[in-house]
């Protein structure tokens, strides 16, 4: 009888982790890799900061040469 | 644009979007994992689209890398026909190189960011517009002539009817025939899939029964001379490296004017006996700074080239009625609006003998 307890218990927790999709986790969900790259890329954090960028951007040289004129 | 706009990521759906999952770093090189900017920076390509795009747009990047757009080999071809040598390490390659290069067009500037004559900054957030903006990219390049006729910043001179009437969009008429036809081309009137004004007005040949002048001359002169107006003129362009060591260049004033001349590219697509015609910026001595003699055989090409001007117009001054037209010497290009240095270029495009009057 206690065996039979157990038994189904271990049975509907593994019903229950299955439906909730725990355990097939790693198996199904797409390419976690790439998202928690994403996440934590320092590319993404700082340009999507206005603050920040607006502190670290520096003024370019300028592009064009003072001696064009009349149009191109 | 303040410099930090130009690389703001504003539009967080960009990280969600097909493109934005694909990663900065994939595109842009770089080190995702760095803290420090000039570290995370090491290795960046700013403008990845000559290789990144072919692997999910291979049709696009195939056909694109032959464009107009993709190779300018219009700027070559036009040099080339006067005799320009520009095998590589010539001086007419490095001319390109130095005075051509910036308007090479990538995908990412006519889709991600302005082009470099803007100094660059992504023009909406990082999204990858299916639509150019006509604004940023077409009129941050094509300004001084196409752009400022087409939206009437000549003085004196209105903007096209398209944009009056319809607010029309450069892409409105323009679309995926900028992507090139997969053919290597001459200039810019030889993609074989240009829009053309039939295309919209299928009934100006059909349906002439109220328009004598549609009725009359429709294969014969094109339709911008009778429905454009003064549009720009350059002269006198020469290139140089400045002191700095930065490329440079001068023209004259430009000139507004209108002038009717015989048709340089006269084919079965473009059959018209006249045409209207643009004095291009080019003369004699542009490429001098580089060495002498550049264009041997300067005088092949007319300087007064085939022109379709963007400032469309029902009604003109020479369309108002035939004999607006028919002997009006100030509207044809004749052998005295042609300076002395340029009368063997241009022999072949002047109008010798002017239409009679008819009464009408
Ligand atoms: C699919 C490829 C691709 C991905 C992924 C991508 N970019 Fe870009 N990015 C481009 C292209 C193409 C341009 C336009 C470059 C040009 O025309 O000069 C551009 C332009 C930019 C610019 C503006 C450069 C300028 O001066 O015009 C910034 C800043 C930028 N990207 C940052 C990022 C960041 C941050 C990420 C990641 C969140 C990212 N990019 C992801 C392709 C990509
Ligand atoms: C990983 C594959 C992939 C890469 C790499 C890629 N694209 Fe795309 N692109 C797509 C897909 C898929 C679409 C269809 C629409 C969507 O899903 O956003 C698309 C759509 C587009 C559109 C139309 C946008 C719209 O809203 O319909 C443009 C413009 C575009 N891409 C340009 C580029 C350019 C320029 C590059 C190179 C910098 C590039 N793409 C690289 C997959 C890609
Ligand atoms: C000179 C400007 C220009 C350049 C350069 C350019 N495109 Fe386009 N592209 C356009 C225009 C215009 C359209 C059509 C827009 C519309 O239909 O509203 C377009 C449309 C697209 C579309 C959407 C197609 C669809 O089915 O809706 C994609 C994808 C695209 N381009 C990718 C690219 C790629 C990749 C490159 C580089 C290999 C590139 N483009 C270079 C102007 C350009
Ligand atoms: C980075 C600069 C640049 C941008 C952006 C650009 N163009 Fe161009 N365009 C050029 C150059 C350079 C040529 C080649 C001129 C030549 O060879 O005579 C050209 C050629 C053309 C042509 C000639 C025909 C052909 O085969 O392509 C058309 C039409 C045109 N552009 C329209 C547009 C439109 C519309 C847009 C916006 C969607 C646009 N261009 C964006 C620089 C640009
Ligand atoms: C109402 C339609 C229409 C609109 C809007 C339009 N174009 Fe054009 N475009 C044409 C036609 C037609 C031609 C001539 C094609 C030919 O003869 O092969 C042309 C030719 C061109 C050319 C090549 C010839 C030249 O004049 O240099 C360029 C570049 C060009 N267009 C750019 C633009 C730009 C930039 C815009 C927006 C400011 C624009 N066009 C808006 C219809 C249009
Ligand atoms: C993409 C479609 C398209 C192209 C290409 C196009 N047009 Fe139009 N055009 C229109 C529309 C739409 C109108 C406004 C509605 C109308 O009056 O027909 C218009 C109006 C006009 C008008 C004023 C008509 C009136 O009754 O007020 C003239 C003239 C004209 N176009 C000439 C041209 C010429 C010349 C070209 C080639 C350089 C051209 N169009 C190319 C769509 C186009
Ligand atoms: C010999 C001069 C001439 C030529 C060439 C010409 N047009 Fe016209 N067009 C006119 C005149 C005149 C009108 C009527 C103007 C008015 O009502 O004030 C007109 C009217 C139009 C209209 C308004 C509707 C209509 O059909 O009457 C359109 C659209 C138009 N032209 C398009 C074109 C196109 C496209 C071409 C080239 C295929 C062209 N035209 C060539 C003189 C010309
Ligand atoms: C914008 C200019 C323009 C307008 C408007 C114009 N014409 Fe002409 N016409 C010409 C030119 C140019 C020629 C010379 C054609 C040639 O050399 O083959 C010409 C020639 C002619 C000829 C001689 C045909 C020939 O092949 O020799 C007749 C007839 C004529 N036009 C009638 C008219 C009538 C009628 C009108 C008014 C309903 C008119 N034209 C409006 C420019 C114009």
């Amino acid at each position: 009888m206690k065996r039979l307890v157990t038994a189904v218990t271990v049975i509907l927790v593994l019903v229950a982790l299955a439906a909730t999709g725990c355990t097939n986790k790693g198996l199904i969900s797409p390419a976690p890799e790439a998202e928690e790259e994403e996440i934590t890329s320092t590319c993404v954090t700082c340009h999507t900061d206005k603050d920040t960028l607006k502190e670290l951007a520096t003024t370019e040289v300028a592009a064009k040469s003072e001696a064009t004129t009349g149009e191109g | 644009m303040e410099v930090w706009e130009k690389v703001f990521v504003k539009d967080a759906k960009f990280l969600q979007s097909t493109h934005g999952k694909v990663g900065c770093v994939i595109c842009h090189g770089g080190d995702s994992q760095e803290e420090d900017k000039e570290l995370a920076h090491v290795g960046l390509v700013i403008d990845p689209s000559d290789g990144d795009c072919n692997t999910c747009h291979k049709d696009v990047a195939q056909t694109h890398d032959l464009s107009l757009h993709g190779t300018l080999s219009g700027f070559e071809s036009a040099l080339e026909a006067r005799g320009g040598d520009v095998s590589e390490g010539s001086p007419l390659d490095t001319v390109l190189e130095n005075h051509c290069q910036e308007c090479h067009t990538s995908c990412g500037q006519c889709h991600v960011s302005r082009p470099d004559e803007l100094e660059g900054g992504l023009v909406s957030g990082h999204k990858f517009r299916a639509t150019p903006s006509t604004q940023y990219n077409c009129v941050a390049c094509h300004g001084a002539r196409v752009g400022a006729e087409y939206l009437g910043e000549n003085e004196g001179i209105p903007a096209d009817v398209h944009w009056t009437q319809e607010t029309m969009l450069c892409t409105a008429c323009h679309s995926q025939e900028l992507h090139g036809s997969g053919e290597l081309i001459e200039s810019r009137y030889h993609n074989p899939d240009m829009v053309k004004c039939e295309d919209c007005h299928e009934d100006v040949w059909t349906n002439t029964a109220d328009n004598p002048q549609h009725e009359q001359h429709l294969s014969d002169l094109s339709c911008q001379v009778c429905h454009s107006v003064a549009y720009k003129n350059c002269y006198g362009c020469h290139v140089a490296i400045d002191e700095e060591g930065m490329p440079c260049r001068t023209s004259e004033p430009s000139v507004m004017q209108f002038e009717i001349g015989y048709n340089p590219l006269r084919s079965s697509e473009r059959p018209f006996k006249y045409v209207v015609l643009r004095h291009v910026p080019t003369c004699a001595g542009t490429c001098d700074y580089y060495g002498d003699a550049l264009f041997p055989n300067f005088n092949a090409v007319s300087t007064w080239k085939y022109a379709t001007p963007h400032n469309i117009q029902l009604s003109t001054p020479q369309n108002e009625s035939c004999d607006a037209c028919h002997g009006n010497l100030e509207l044809f290009l004749t052998e005295e609006d042609i300076r002395p240095e340029e009368k063997a270029a241009n022999k072949d495009v002047v109008v010798d003998e002017l239409p009679e009057t008819v009464g009408k």
